[in-house]
């Protein structure tokens, strides 16, 4: 796929697109990126997750999509497209511009997500006032039809709420009527069931895949929860210390994970119907940004580690086969002992 | 959620703004009905005093120097004979003006400069803040007197000098509310639907701001009178013959061994208007106070 070109081989648009992208913390030369050499794409229709655990850089990658870092962040490398349009290293101007109308985002915490101050309705015909120049009251229409699209009983009532009258489903609700009000080709949707109990956290995921089907946006499911990858994402990108280590569609990732990170996450998931036995765990932590080891940055962590293999150099991204990638060095053995269990 | 999806919600008696809410709410205490009712008041009399006074403030009569209270002037007179109830109730004017102008400006001078202080941060956080601190570091009521000194002697000039020496701690304070309210997630969605950055700060920051903001404008209100005046007493705010509680408290002192009991009317006016201020303030930092504590 060319650079200028959205539509790639298949025919489908590609509405973000990520090439190996690499943030640095600013006035730390030398250092290891915070994330580095990141690359992956969504499609339209398609729900692609990025996961991993906490420190891992999915939610600084989100930012950065977004072009929202913090002052101390920089991009050093790599582009980012989105709807075919280079976002790295544009206009503050235009990357507004393009937020809320061609990418929406849902964030983790409703609660602390809505302005206390603003009416419901307000905050979500907000960005089509700003986006489509609607006036206010052609936009509160359109809010209110929103709220009864996300499955808001007595839209109308609750679009003159104020966020703390409603529960933290609806205020989720709320956030991702505001975050599709311009019907965005992106929705980037950061641990959007984290802070939500579990049966209101099925709910919204229904409800992302319902607008999705809708209007065909791709969404980036920023989350650490597998279970919710397995139910909701197409494909899967693993980060780890700030690299992707292995993406594949779902079925593929879960079935037979290539890299020993995404390995030993999905042995660490609880399953029912199994023997009871001591849960696994991924023994050690991530390291923190800035102590990346050299080489392999799992490499204290893993069991397939070889020193004479691992801890020189940078690991490259490898096919296991077409769509499914793996940045490790001994694929093969990983793949084999995930089938002799 | 499965109530709110199963049932239908019963909606609030009446959707209020939540500035009547806040409103509402002072009245509710004692307190704050009170200060509020007497801060009310002074406006009320400051708009009607030709109807209320019973003479006219300037009328000098120096045969009745230093009455005593009695029928006729219910709070005696002053050193040239005029009616002290007449002067406090014209003086009013002064108390209900003077603290408005004055906290007005500095409003106008530190709000904006607090709020994209707070908001932007980095180099222009760095200036804006470095001028403030200068500027505090100048004890208020001698700043206040060398800006007199500079612009004349006036009740025009005293309340620029409190209002400019009110803005650097003004800015102080929405900086500082600014800084705490950048950290919410709801700055994050308003970037992130594409705000620009003087809607997030007008629209998104300021409202949530104003909370703390409007304890520390009924504060500087009281700040401000006694300011006056304290500036007045000195003889650099309101001229002779224009009455005003401070020069009025002047004029009283100086005759204090001839008639000590002419510094209590405006002693008292004084000390009570404060109090309201104060205890207004009080309150609606109760009201305002924990809304956002989840």
């Amino acid at each position: 796929m060319t650079l200028s070109d959205p539509v790639s081989k298949t025919g489908i648009e590609t509405v973000l697109s990520v090439e190996g992208l690499r943030l640095d913390l600013l006035g730390s030369p030398g250092q290891p990126g915070l994330v580095d050499d990141v690359s992956f794409e969504v499609r339209a229709g398609e729900t692609v997750a990025l996961i991993g655990e906490s420190g891992c850089g999915k939610s600084i990658t989100a930012l950065a999509i977004l072009g929202l870092l913090p002052a101390v962040v920089a991009v050093s490398a790599g582009t980012v497209l989105i709807a075919g349009e280079k976002t790295t290293g544009a206009k503050a101007r235009r990357l507004a511009a393009l937020r809320g109308s061609s990418v929406g985002t849902v964030f983790q915490d409703p609660m602390s997500s809505l302005n206390p101050t603003m009416t419901i309705g307000a905050q979500i015909a907000e960005s089509r006032q700003l986006h489509l120049k609607e006036s206010r009251k052609v936009a509160t229409e359109k809010a209110i039809e929103l709220l009864e699209l996300v499955g808001i009983p007595n839209p109308r009532s609750r679009a003159a709420a104020y966020p703390f009258e409603l529960s933290g489903g609806m205020q989720q609700r709320a956030l991702i009527a505001a975050a599709v009000a311009c019907e965005p080709q992106l929705l980037i949707a950061d641990e959007p069931t984290t802070a939500l109990d579990v049966t209101v956290q099925a709910e919204i995921l229904e409800l992302l895949k319902s607008i999705q089907e809708r209007n065909g946006m791709g969404v980036l499911l920023v989350t650490h929860d597998l279970g919710v990858v397995a139910g909701v994402a197409d494909r899967v990108v693993v980060m780890y210390a700030g690299e992707t280590v292995e993406q594949a569609q779902t079925e593929d990732l879960f079935a037979s994970p290539a890299h020993p990170y995404t390995r030993a996450l999905l042995s660490s998931v609880p399953q029912t119907g199994k023997r009871l036995k001591p849960l696994p765990i991924v023994p050690g932590r991530v390291p923190p940004a800035g102590a990346f080891p050299q080489g392999c940055r799992f490499q204290d962590r893993c069991s397939y580690m070889v020193p004479s293999l691992c801890l020189d150099g940078t690991i490259p991204v490898a096919q296991v086969h077409p769509h499914h990638e793996s940045r490790c060095l001994r694929i093969d053995e990983v793949v084999r002992s995930e089938r002799t269990p | 959620m499965t109530t709110s999806h199963s049932m239908p919600v019963p909606l609030p008696a009446s959707r209020r703004r939540p500035g009547l809410r806040v409103l509402r709410q002072i009245v509710r205490r004692p307190a704050g009905a009170i200060s509020l009712c007497l801060l009310v008041g002074l406006v009320f009399v400051a708009v009607f005093a030709p109807l209320i006074a019973p003479y006219d403030p300037y009328d000098q009569s120096l045969r009745d120097q230093f009455q005593g209270p009695s029928s006729e002037h219910w709070l005696g007179t002053d050193d040239f004979g005029r009616d002290v109830l007449s002067r406090l109730i014209y003086a009013t004017r002064i108390v209900v003006i003077a603290p408005v102008v004055a906290v007005g400006l500095a409003v106008l001078v530190g709000l904006p400069s607090g709020l994209f202080a707070g908001y932007l941060r980095g180099r222009v956080d760095a200036v804006l803040s470095r001028i403030a601190d200068a500027l505090l570091s100048i004890p208020a009521i001698v700043a206040a007197i060398a800006i007199v000194a500079v612009l004349g002697p006036g009740i025009g000039t005293t309340m620029i000098a409190i209002g400019l020496v009110f803005a650097p701690r003004l800015f102080r304070i929405v900086r500082g509310a600014t800084l705490s309210v950048v950290e919410e997630g709801y700055i994050d969605a308003a970037q992130s639907i594409g705000a620009s950055t003087n809607r997030v700060v007008w629209v998104h920051c300021l409202p949530n701001v104003l909370a703390p903001l409007l304890v520390q404008i009924t504060l500087m209100m009281g700040f401000a009178l006694l300011a006056e005046a304290g500036l007045s007493f000195l003889g650099l705010g309101v001229q002779l013959p224009q009455a005003s509680w401070g020069s009025m408290l002047k004029a009283a002192a100086d005759q204090q061994f001839r008639a000590p009991y002419a510094v209590i009317p405006s002693g008292v006016c004084l000390t009570l208007t404060i109090l309201a201020f104060n205890t207004l303030g009080d309150v609606v930092r109760d009201v305002t106070g924990d809304r956002k504590t989840s």
